[in-house]
């Protein structure tokens, strides 16, 4: 594990978590249990870090809550159309930008460590994503789930869903 | 800066829904805003700087192209750029990211999540130092 980060704690991935949907996007964020349902995973995003800390983030999000943050994000009203996919996959990507960077940031504040570029793709149903080694959130809408894993590590996530 | 002491402002980020977002929240925080203008990374936005001055830059950090420390660095360097504030925006927080970007001359850093109170208030507080 590299140097600067002990370990990414549940309490500071739900802390950071938290403060990304509540400042940015304006939802309430509530722990559910590692072996809730989940209904209908839809897209995945992965956003990789190197530098003092290495290895990538991956949040998984259902396509209704997913909709909703991106109609928000971009500030469309009632009478406006809903995003497209493009624009949905937009705010995606800035979501787990945000995600991973102020975690990490919660977590090791005398790191150095640099962002990759984020990507999304969309889930198949039977993915088998999330399983149990995610902490999961119930937002308004939908769900997210949420993982970090550091790549001297491994494959293995550290963290646990709290 | 115009007459009427509004703010002539850059927005440098390669995501667009960021740029929207950033734009919109400008708007809504009562920021006394000029004209918004947008460029997609470093290298972008230092051409547009090169056809016509602002009063003020906000930049993202991890950008293709020309990410944010080397934009950061070419803006204090060269004359006509020098005397612009740039404030940061960015995920990235920590210390040493901070401690590096202020250094390299930026006047201010606002990190990811922001409110629009926040971003108000770190620029009008960097416009306030301008005007010292």
């Amino acid at each position: 594990m590299s140097a600067g980060v002990a370990a990414i704690s549940p309490l500071d991935l739900r802390t950071g978590l938290t403060h990304v949907f509540e400042t940015m996007f304006f939802r309430s964020v509530e722990s559910i249990p590692p072996d809730a349902g989940f209904t209908c995973p839809a897209f995945l995003v992965t956003v990789g870090f190197e530098g003092e800390a290495a290895g990538f983030c991956e949040l998984v999000m259902t396509a209704a809550e997913a909709a909703g943050l991106a109609s928000d994000f971009l500030g469309c009203d009632a009478e406006q159309q809903t995003p497209d996919q493009d624009r949905v996959v937009e705010v995606l990507c800035e979501l787990g930008n945000m995600v991973c960077g102020h975690i990490l940031s919660l977590s090791a504040p005398g790191s150095l460590f640099q962002i990759l570029p984020p990507s999304c793709s969309s889930l198949a149903a039977d993915s088998g994503l999330p399983d149990v080694t995610w902490s999961r959130f119930q937002l308004d809408d939908g769900q997210v789930a949420v993982r970090i894993v550091f790549r001297s590590e491994g494959t293995q996530p550290l963290l646990r869903a709290i | 800066m115009n007459a009427t002491c509004l703010h002539d402002v850059l927005i440098v980020d390669d995501s667009p829904a960021m740029r929207k977002f950033v734009r919109r929240v400008l708007e809504i925080s009562g920021f006394a805003i000029g004209e918004l203008n947008e460029a997609v990374d470093g290298l972008d936005a230092l051409k547009f700087l090169s056809r016509r001055p602002v009063d003020l830059i906000l930049t993202d950090v991890n950008m293709p192209v020309m990410g944010g420390e080397e934009f950061m660095a070419r803006v204090a360097s060269e004359s006509g750029t020098k005397e612009i504030p740039v404030v940061v925006i960015s995920t990235d927080s920590t210390r040493q990211r901070t401690g590096r970007m202020m250094a390299l001359g930026a006047s201010g850093y606002v990190a990811k999540p922001f409110s629009p109170e926040i971003l108000r208030a770190e620029l009008e507080r960097v416009m306030a130092g301008r005007a010292l």
